[in-house]
């Protein structure tokens, strides 16, 4: 974040002064304000990224804003599965994904798609009524929700990205206002 | 491995440990003109510069929320308080896998090795003691008696409160006394309607969280290059506007601007050497974490602050001819009546309605529900003592999708529009003191630096578990009788003491030296020049947040500390 754009943005808002220290700390914020790339990550092979890449855009699809292809969700689920999930759990994920593979899903008429992910999601609300544990569609869709809204792309263009909002206030919703991401 | 000795290693005082208490105690030296050294046993954190995830936006940290194998499996222990080995904090917390620790029985030990230690990343939440606090022991027989009053801290709360920046509402409580306040934040408008509902339904009591962060900056936070809270809620990575309070933030700067402090950092203080000749510590013997090199530097006073069951083992290890049993361990109540405050247990509930009523800048705060518990008339039947709530009302975002059935773009819509409000509170209750809840050295194991590990020893009893379900209980029934629903209690099963990360207790102060480590000026009875003013003073417990208290004692020792060294009384 450039300096100038912090400081107008919160001016804007405030419609207040502001301080030197203020002023002094917000050098001091954006001095410190990164640019770190995610790392490309091998954990999915070419067809299980591809296939992760479709489902995920059918569970966020692009619509007036940009859906889960365009925020790299599948390389989000990548590097999370291989940085954060034990080899149980990978595995059903990839053992969920080959199912859907036997079955051609890419080949299947969008139509068809959604009545396979609408059945796996039916089986995952009954499971989990009386397990607590993990299962493909689970993962998946947790994954896709936090892959896309919490990537740059998703954020911008959903909500009211605001770093450093500089106040606190009780507010009433309106129509056409966005939620606010911190 | 050679022992350094050098004239540049005297200073009038030395404090071990840089963080909550530390800091003040550092503060408080150097302001009244003493050269003091601050031995911080991990790495050097400068303040802003070294805050890397501070500004990090959600995508940067690149696996969000989720917690990698690597450091879950590294940071063991932090990792058992949810949020303390994630992309964000974990370089701030210490490596569980290179700095082990024992259970006899399971104790969370949360810890964060660094310049400012955990007041980098403390809840915040600064409430002082109430006369009752102070004299319950004596009055129900448990444990020792306190051998100071309210009154005699009174004044120290005000004078700590002014320089960290606490804000609050005034209330004029008796349970909760009021501190110097900053504004207080505000509650939201499902807020407003459970607190108008608690007392007019229950008769019961809630304000606004007490925290310290920077509502309204006074000239003393503004000298120090602090500035308001932004309301960005993400204090726990360190603040660049210097918006909360914590060591390196206010007490550390304070020091360093009076050109009397030297800090070192990476020092592992090994033990405080004992002079038999005069009776008192003549300074301490440390490790340097990196080179292995061993030093000793001298002081006329010793701050020990070191953390309460690390200040404990310090003093376990420093064995001499007059305290073969550790320092000052005469009672042998060095590392026993480890206490902590109960958490993981409360209440959530769905709010009908204030689908109009959102919130602008997110709120590092929540609300404080004082204890009502075994006050004035009220007598609980199976447990001693209470507790106090802290929770509050948010609107559901997008995550709620997990739990939602659909997906694509009518479900994806949905998700980027405010959900229902949620209502949510845990309790934090008094833990009491108890000597067989206790930490020792092991006799054999030792660190890779070839210190004792520390072996806990401790567990929950009876009136914790009873109070436990009563905390639960009854942050139900008022979740009910708000008139919420989707009432849903929880006891987290596998909560164990320290989770609370307010532990405390290990060398408690008291009036009789047999039954007692401190006196009523946090000196060590029988070695007068060693002040331990951190949680391990602690003889009880409370139940509100113990920070402020911690950093009141503090300042009070460190006065009469300054005053004692120029009468040569020490």
């Amino acid at each position: 974040m450039k300096r100038r754009k912090v400081i107008q943005y919160v001016s804007s808002i405030l419609g207040l002064a502001i301080s030197g220290t203020t002023l002094t700390a917000m050098n001091r914020f954006s001095a410190l304000s990164p640019s770190r790339k995610h790392q490309p990550n091998l954990f999915l092979t070419l067809e299980q990224f591809q296939l992760v890449d479709e489902v995920t855009e059918l569970i966020i699809p692009e619509t007036k804003t940009p859906g889960a292809k365009e925020a790299k969700v599948a390389d989000f689920i990548a590097l999370v599965l291989a940085d954060c999930y034990v080899e149980k759990d990978k595995k059903i994920f990839t053992d969920g994904l080959q199912s859907l593979l036997n079955r051609n899903f890419l080949s299947l008429s969008p139509l068809n798609q959604t009545e396979i992910l609408e059945t796996l999601e039916k089986e995952s609300m009954v499971a989990r009524s009386t397990s607590n544990n993990l299962d493909f569609w689970r993962m998946l869709k947790e994954l896709t929700l936090l892959g896309y809204f919490g990537s740059e792309v998703g954020i911008k263009a959903c909500f009211d990205y605001q770093p450093v909002p500089g106040k606190l206030e009780n507010v009433k919703w309106e129509k056409g206002m966005k939620m606010i991401a911190y | 491995m050679e022992i350094l000795k050098n004239k540049s290693n005297r200073f009038d005082a030395i404090v071990i440990g840089s963080g909550m208490t530390g800091g003040i105690a550092a503060k408080e030296l150097t302001e009244k003109g003493l050269k003091v050294l601050v031995v911080e046993r991990g790495r050097e954190v400068k303040h802003v510069e070294d805050y890397d995830t501070a500004t990090k936006a959600p995508w940067e940290l690149p696996h969000r929320d989720k917690l990698t194998l690597r450091s879950a499996e590294e940071r063991w222990a932090n990792n058992r308080f949810n949020n303390m080995a994630k992309d964000d904090l974990e370089n701030f917390m210490t490596n569980d896998k290179e700095n082990p620790y024992l259970e006899k029985r399971p104790f969370d030990w949360i810890r964060a090795y660094h310049t400012g230690g955990k007041s980098m990343h403390w809840g915040r939440q600064s409430y002082r003691w109430n006369e009752n606090d102070f004299e319950a022991n004596a009055k129900e027989g448990v444990g020792v008696d306190w051998p100071i009053r309210y009154a005699d801290l009174a004044a120290w709360y005000t004078y700590v409160e002014k320089f960290v920046g606490i804000s609050g509402q005034k209330e004029n409580w008796d349970v909760l006394p009021d501190s110097h306040f900053l504004p207080p934040m505000p509650m939201n408008a499902p807020e407003r309607f459970f607190k108008e509902k608690m007392m007019e339904k229950m008769g019961r009591n809630v304000t606004i969280g007490r925290i310290a962060n920077l509502t309204k900056p006074e000239p003393q936070h503004l000298t120090l290059g602090r500035s308001s809270c932004q309301y960005r809620n993400k204090c726990a990575r360190g603040c660049p506007f210097g918006g909360y309070y914590s060591s390196l933030a206010g007490a550390l700067p304070a020091a360093a601007k009076t050109g009397n402090m030297t800090i070192i950092h990476d020092s592992i203080v090994l033990e405080i050497i004992f002079d038999d000749r005069s009776q008192k510590a003549s300074g301490v013997r440390i490790l340097n974490a990196v080179t292995s090199e061993v030093m000793e530097y001298f002081a006329k006073i010793v701050f020990l602050n070191a953390g309460a069951m690390n200040t404990a083992a310090i003093l376990l290890n420093s064995k001499s001819g007059r305290f073969p049993a550790g320092l000052g361990n005469d009672s042998d109540q060095v590392g026993r009546n480890i206490m902590d405050h109960q958490l993981g247990v409360g209440a959530n509930a769905v709010i009908d309605g204030f689908l109009d009523d959102y919130v602008v800048g997110s709120r590092p705060n929540a609300l404080y529900i004082p204890r009502f518990r075994n006050i004035g008339s009220d007598k609980a039947k199976n447990f001693m003592r209470g507790y106090g709530y802290q929770g509050g009302a948010s609107r559901k975002g997008w995550s709620r999708g997990n739990g939602m059935e659909g997906f694509g773009a009518n479900f994806k819509d949905e998700l980027t529009q405010p959900g229902e409000w949620t209502f949510g509170f845990g309790g934090f209750g008094e833990i009491l003191p108890d000597p067989t809840n206790r930490m020792s050295l092991d006799p054999v194991k030792k660190d890779k630096w070839g210190i004792p590990l520390i072996v806990f020893d401790a567990s929950f009893n009876d009136n914790d578990l009873a109070m436990r379900m009563d905390i639960m209980e009854n942050a139900m029934e008022m979740l009910d009788a708000a008139g919420f629903k989707q009432v849903t209690g929880y006891n987290r099963k596998e909560v164990h003491i320290g989770l609370g990360i307010h532990e405390m207790g290990t060398a408690r102060m008291g009036n009789d030296p047999k039954t007692s480590v401190l006196n009523k000026f946090n000196q060590i009875h029988a070695c007068k020049n060693v002040f331990v003013t951190d949680g391990a003073a602690m003889t009880s417990a409370s139940c509100v947040n113990p920070s402020l208290t911690y950093m009141a004692l503090t300042a009070r020792a460190a006065d009469y500390a300054f005053k004692r060294l120029k009468t040569k009384e020490i």
